[in-house]
Parts: C-alpha cells; sequence; structure tokens
C-alpha cells in the first residue's frame, strides 16, 4: 500500500482504487515448467518499493535556515506466493514477506560530532545496521482440500464474531499481527473443528507510515479450539475457547516460544447459535466469558495476591426483509470485555473484538464509548430501502448505546447515553454513482456539569463520467466537534478531507488532495497555512503490472478506525515517490 | 526445538521456491487458481472447485468500500445476462468477523444474486492478494487457471471485464451435462472436485 492510507477511505474511493491503496502489486504468477515434483506449480511475486522524502519542521537551534532533520526513507515489501495442486484436487501453497527500510540523509555533524536527527531503531533492537532493517516478517506452508486446511507458519484466526479471538490482517490502517504457530481446521460431515497455536508475530516494518524507533515485538501465545455444528435443525451452532499468556516487556530477551511454560493469562470461552431463514429472520447470538487469571489486567503488581475476575459480552444480531426493506437490529452488553485488549494495546493489535455498531468513519478520540470502553450495553436499528433494483439504497441507522465504564481513554468521568442517528444513499444506477452519509452523535453524561459531546459528520462521493475512459472523482469528508468537560481539555474543532480525482484515459490518474483542521491537539501543521493542507499526485499505470506514483504535499495528522482497530496516524509534509510491480 | 522447526520450516521453503523449482518462468495467465472452501451467506459450504468448468469472475470486495459498491450492480447486469453461458460471479466478503452480521443485509438490499461467500479471516485474499487492495477481481478460466487480473474499479472498467469474460466464454463453450455452472451449489452437494 502507499501514501494513500491516511488520506482516508473517502477520498481514495473518489479516485477508484478502494482505501487501501491503488499501488500494491497486482496478482501476476508464472507456471514453473519441467518434470520435477514442482512440474505444473505457479509462482508470483508482488514487489512494492517506495522512496519517502520528508520535510521536517524541527529546527536546529543557530541553524534555523537549514533544513538540518530533513531526511529520506526507503521501504520495500516483497510478496512470494507458490501454489501447487495435489493429485487429490488439493492445493499446497507456500508464501513469504520480506521487508526492509533504511533511513538516509537522517544525521548530521555539529562541532565535528555525528549526530543522528532521527533513529530507525531502538536500543531493544538487534540489527546489524544502524539505519536498516531487513526483516523476514511473514512464512508460510499450507495444504488445502475440501475436508482439511492445514497451515504451519504465519496465520490468522477468528471465532465467532472475533469476540473471543480475532486475529486477521488490517491493511487499512496497517497492522499485521499473524500467529505464528499452526492452524488446522477440519469438515467432518456437517462439523467444523479449527484449532490454533502459536505466538503472536507483529509485523516490523511499516509500508504506510514512518519507521521510526522500531521496537523489538514481545510475542504473546494464544491457543485456542472452535466447534461448530451446522445443520442443527435450522441452526448453526458453536462453542469455542481461547487460552493467552502475555509477552511482559521484561520477557523481550527470552525466546519468544518460552510463552509455552508460562502461567495463562487470560481464557475466553463462548458459544454462538446462528439461524438462516427462522421466520423470514436471519438471527445470530452469541455470548463470551472472559476469565483474568493475572493481576495486570488491573494495573494490579503481580507478586500480590489476586483473585481471578471475570467479564462477559452478549451479542446479538437479527435481519429481516420485508418487501424492499431491509431491517437489521444489533445489540450488546458487555462488562470487563476489553480489558486483554487494554493489556497488549502497545502492540497496536486488538486481539479480541466485540462489534462496536459505530460508524467507523466518524470514531473520534473519544471512540472508546462505542468501541472500547469495558463496559456498555445498548443496540442499533438499521433500515435499507432497495429502489430501482437495488441501485437507489437510501438508508436510516441508529444506535444508543449505556456506558458505564468510566476508566480508560474515553473522556466521560460519569456514566453517559450515547445516541448516533446516521443517514445516507448510495446511488449506482447509472454513470454517475454516488455515496452520501451524514449523522450527528451526541455522548450526554449523567453529571451535567461534565456536560455533552457533539459530533456533526459529513461524507460522499461522487464519480461522473467525462467521455470515454475518462471521469472525475470527487471526495467530501467533514466533522465538526464540540466537547463537553474532560481531562484532555479538548476544544472545539473541525476537520476536512476532500479529494478531486481526474482519471485520464485507463493509465493516469491526477489527484488534488486538501485536509483543513484546527483540532489545537493535532501533531501537524499544514503546509498551505497552519490550518490547511494541499498535496498533487500523478500515478501512471504503464501495464497491469506496474505502477509509478509521485506524490508531493501534505496531510494531516488523526485518528483512523477500521475493522474495529483504530490507530493514530501522524501527518506528513513532503515527497513520496512509489513504484509497485509484480513478476 | 520449536525454533529449530521454523528454522526447518523456512529452509524447506526456501528450498522449495528457489532450489527445487525449475527455473523457467512465464506469463500469469493459464497459472493455477488456489482452490478454497468458504461458507457463503446462507451457510452452505462453497469451493472454488465447485465451479471448474465455469468462467468465473471472483470479486473481493468489503461493506465499507466505496468504489465495491460502485462496481456491483455492473457485476449483476454481466452476470444476469451470461450465467446461462456458463459464467459466474463468486464474491467473496472480507469484511471482518464482527462485521459478518452486516454482509447479508447489504447483498439483499442491493439484490445480488450471485454466491457470496464470507473470508472472515482473510486467509483467502491474503492467498490471492496479499497487499488486499480492494475491489479485487480475478477472472478464472474453465480449465481453472487465472486468466486476468483487475485491481480496484473505475467507471468503465465493467466494460473491458465484460470483453474478457465473453472471450473467454466463446474460447470454449460450456461442456454439456451436470457440471451446468452459473448457480450456486445446494448445502451438502456441491460437485465433486474433478
Amino acid at each position: 500500500m502507499s501514501f494513500g492510507m491516511r488520506l482516508s477511505a473517502l477520498a481514495l474511493g473518489a479516485v477508484g482504487l478502494g482505501p487501501v491503496g491503488p499501488l500494491a502489486g497486482t496478482a501476476h504468477a508464472a507456471e514453473l515448467l519441467g518434470t520435477g515434483p514442482m512440474a505444473g506449480a505457479t509462482v508470483q511475486f508482488n514487489e512494492d518499493f517506495e522512496l519517502r522524502y520528508y520535510e521536517s519542521t524541527r529546527e536546529l537551534p543557530g541553524f534555523e535556515d537549514r533544513r538540518i532533520h530533513d531526511y529520506i526513507e526507503q521501504v520495500n515489501r516483497l510478496n512470494g506466493l507458490l501454489n501447487q495442486r495435489t493429485r487429490r484436487g488439493g492445493m499446497i501453497s507456500a508464501g513469504f514477506q520480506l521487508d526492509q527500510v533504511a533511513l538516509f540523509s537522517n544525521r548530521y555533524i555539529l562541532d565535528g560530532t555525528i549526530l543522528r536527527s532521527w533513529d530507525l531503531l531502538s536500543d531493544s533492537v538487534d540489527s546489524p545496521f544502524t539505519d536498516g532493517m531487513i526483516e523476514l516478517e511473514k512464512l508460510f506452508v499450507s495444504t488445502r482440500s475440501r475436508q482439511v486446511e492445514l497451515t504451519l507458519g504465519d496465520g490468522y484466526a477468528s471465532f465467532g464474531r472475533g469476540i473471543a479471538l480475532n486475529m486477521k490482517k488490517n491493511t487499512d490502517i496497517d497492522l499485521d499481527t499473524s500467529i505464528r504457530g499452526a492452524r488446522a481446521m477440519a469438515r467432518i460431515g456437517r462439523s467444523d473443528i479449527t484449532a490454533v497455536s502459536g505466538i503472536t508475530n507483529a509485523q516490523q516494518i511499516s509500508q504506510d507510515q514512518p519507521n521510526l524507533g522500531i521496537s523489538r515485538d514481545v510475542s504473546n501465545m494464544v491457543t485456542g479450539l472452535r466447534f461448530e455444528q451446522h445443520e442443527v435443525g435450522p441452526l448453526t451452532l458453536g462453542a469455542h475457547g481461547v487460552a493467552w499468556r502475555f509477552g511482559r516487556s521484561e520477557d523481550a530477551d527470552l525466546d519468544r516460544w518460552s510463552r509455552y511454560g508460562e502461567d495463562i493469562d487470560a481464557l475466553v470461552g463462548g458459544v454462538s447459535a446462528e439461524g438462516f431463514g427462522l421466520a423470514g429472520l436471519d438471527v445470530y447470538a452469541e455470548a463470551d466469558l472472559f476469565r483474568y487469571l493475572s493481576p495486570q489486567f488491573y494495573g494490579e503488581r503481580e507478586d500480590v495476591e489476586f483473585q481471578a475476575r471475570t467479564g462477559h459480552v452478549a451479542y446479538v444480531s437479527a435481519s429481516a426483509y420485508p418487501g424492499l426493506a431491509v431491517v437489521q437490529v444489533e445489540a450488546k452488553h458487555s462488562r470487563d470485555s476489553e480489558r486483554i485488549n487494554a493489556f497488549v494495546t502497545a502492540s497496536g493489535w486488538e486481539v479480541a473484538t466485540v462489534p462496536s455498531m459505530e460508524y467507523e468513519r466518524v470514531i473520534t478520540e473519544d471512540s472508546a464509548a462505542a468501541l472500547n470502553s469495558d463496559s456498555v450495553y445498548g443496540g442499533r436499528v438499521r433500515v435499507d430501502y432497495s429502489a430501482v433494483g437495488g441501485t437507489v439504497v437510501p438508508y436510516l441507522s441508529a444506535m444508543s448505546l449505556r456506558d458505564t465504564g468510566e476508566g480508560g481513554l474515553h473522556f466521560n468521568r460519569s456514566p453517559e447515553t450515547i445516541v448516533h442517528p446516521v443517514g445516507g444513499i448510495q446511488v449506482t444506477a447509472s454513470k454517475v454513482t454516488g455515496l452520501l452519509n451524514a449523522g450527528v452523535r451526541v455522548d450526554v453524561r449523567d453529571d451535567a456539569a461534565e456536560g455533552q459531546d457533539r459530533l456533526l459528520h459529513l461524507d460522499g462521493d461522487i464519480s461522473v463520467p467525462l467521455g470515454g475512459h475518462d471521469h472525475l472523482d470527487l471526495a467530501l469528508a467533514a466533522k465538526h466537534f464540540s466537547w463537553g468537560e474532560n481531562v484532555q481539555d479538548q476544544a472545539d474543532f473541525t476537520e476536512m478531507e476532500n479529494a478531486l480525482a481526474w482519471h485520464r484515459g485507463e493509465k493516469l490518474v491526477f489527484v488534488l488532495y486538501q485536509d483543513f483542521g484546527n483540532n489545537p491537539l493535532a501533531q501537524s501543521t499544514g503546509n498551505i497555512s497552519d490550518k490547511l493542507y494541499g498535496a498533487v499526485e500523478a500515478t501512471w499505470k504503464p501495464s497491469s503490472e506496474l505502477a509509478l506514483r509521485a506524490f508531493y504535499g501534505a496531510y494531516k495528522a488523526g485518528i483512523r478506525c477500521s475493522g474495529g482497530q483504530c490507530r493514530s496516524l501522524p501527518g506528513f509534509q513532503g515527497a513520496r515517490v512509489a513504484l509497485t510491480g509484480s513478476f | 526445538m520449536p525454533r529449530t522447526v521454523f528454522a526447518t520450516l523456512r529452509s524447506l521453503l526456501l528450498a522449495g521456491l528457489f532450489v527445487g523449482a525449475p527455473a523457467s518462468a512465464q506469463q500469469s495467465t493459464g497459472t493455477l487458481a488456489t482452490d478454497f472452501t468458504l461458507r457463503d451467506i446462507e451457510n452452505r459450504a462453497v469451493s472454488l472447485a465447485d465451479y471448474r468448468g465455469s468462467v468465473v469472475l471472483m470479486n473481493f470486495w468489503a461493506t465499507w468500500c466505496g468504489p465495491c459498491m460502485q462496481e456491483m450492480p455492473h457485476l449483476q447486469t454481466m452476470y444476469d445476462d451470461l450465467k446461462d453461458q456458463g459464467f459466474v460471479v463468486l464474491s467473496v466478503s472480507t469484511d471482518d468477523a464482527r462485521d459478518a452480521s452486516k454482509v447479508k443485509p447489504l447483498v439483499k438490499a442491493k439484490r445480488l444474486t450471485f454466491p457470496v461467500v464470507l473470508d472472515k479471516e482473510t486467509t483467502v485474499v491474503s492467498q490471492y492478494n496479499p497487499a488486499k487492495t480492494l475491489p479485487y477481481t480475478v477472472l478464472i478460466d474453465r480449465q481453472g487457471k487465472v486468466a486476468k487480473v483487475h485491481q480496484g474499479y473505475n467507471p468503465g472498467d465493467e466494460e473491458a471485464m465484460r470483453a474478457e469474460v465473453e472471450a473467454l466464454l466463446a474460447a470454449s463453450p460450456a461442456p454439456a451435462g451436470p457440471a451446468s455452472p452459473g448457480a450456486t451449489p445446494p448445502a451438502g452437494t456441491a460437485t465433486p472436485t474433478p
């Protein structure tokens, strides 16, 4: 992926490339010839190379007229995949991801001493290179047939609705923590059994975000088992269990596999039931019980006696399809359900996620109330109306949650009630397409002195043909925040992220980006004015296997949420050139 | 011990890739499409191999992906027009497990009738497109080999895609017999893998 990530899902959506960026390499494979055991196998490589020139706002006292702290970062990602069909109709696959990063011009000489403006690696990382790193991030071999799947090496796993275990790659915000070990799945009649065990393997080198101060990953052990029985009458029934042992920072020097020999920190068990077409309804229900065995979940010392504590989640969804309408209801009740995530959040990965019911494009600094609060209950109703054969779909959605959690990241210090109505329409009936969403969210605290948080948001995409293969895409997104009392003393502010893309034929795309933000706590400054950011970008795709992209300008920092994860992404000012290909 | 196992695995893998494999390489066309089995939105087990003998347009998408929403009506039109000739759209949702309940309502709202499977763990999309660009479309011929790949969607792309599908359909007419493609296999009765 590439610099598009932070530029908002909307902006990228407008240029027709989706929120994971346009320059990811195409799948492109080659067949291996010969008469050996690998004859007939196919192998493909995806290559993503990028150079980034950072214009730093830091100044060196006495040398304010010189750009001492500007630097260059080069990153490269190579994915390889080999497939071989077996004689029984199954498939054997093997793959890897090799990442590399290097910094240039990140040193300067002051009074005869070489100093660094920026460190690529923290002290915890052993590397023969001080300003470079190469890492075999992912490696796996797997075999699949209709009845059995077995993966050795890096894999992903998710049980039920992800409440007990949810480890998958999140390209949207550049997080990728896999389970390095073994994963097996067997389909026996109407039963599915999935078993997974391994240590977590967090991606070390980011392809999209600045790589500075990379720290050594401290792995966690996870072992899980899920059983599903299909066609129990109209139902699918499931049960699962997960055991965790989390690495401590002081464990960094230990063999990562030593987690297997240590005490279990947490256990999660759950059951689920799913029905299809029950009186016209599709229904899903899941309940999970969390058992915390370590005092660290509660911020307590490990050498003090600790009584294990519990948390729980209940989640249900139901969908009905009366006439041209689609009605969906979701509800949840959780208590102490996020302590596992809180324990490992430093790794940037939430390993067990309760469905948030939130409109993620507008999740904010105070996202925790809807997303990560330990104790929340409430629900959401959404009604879509399918007109013109499903090509014009207006919808209304209303969420209401009661947040009784008063700790953690979110701002409320007394219980609060959150109300969030959203409406929108999707029109895809002709060459002109449009998507529009708007809503308002209000967080009302029980303690009136705390006031209310209010958010007004609007986003939309429209695509207009210009004749031939040319067309214009416009993406707009705006949010205005009005805050109640909070510990960060957050001031009201407005944010905008806009993009206008001109697709010239099939090979060229030109994009203008504009951001606005007057959040006084934001960690970036505009290049047009303090609050206004601008950038231009050109993409050239001479063939389906090759793409070249150049970007110049700035975009603002911000919080980005996707797939139940949120990440604070830094701003950028400078130039980027990316070359992506496959072979 | 585990470190040794992993080192061995790594050695075997590298050996397979760079030593054991014949070195000659060709273009992507004609290479194998990785088989998989996933549950569809009606809870049926669906394998890519079920559609061997059909021209398959496999489309990776997600409910939050704007360009995917723009592309879907065109895929439905293509499916309606060509399914009787042995063409199928196999739609693969890459939505997170926590969003799995949102997929079928969206499919219903958009009146999509082609098969939609759930890749909640992203194991399949990782095989086809490690970078997970969305939408991502893989065109597979009747022999189960990759014929073309499209990443992203821009208005007008559907015309080129349709021309490619029609060329594949014309290149090898649908085989006669019960393996008639284009329909979602009923529960528990998936066509055996050749």
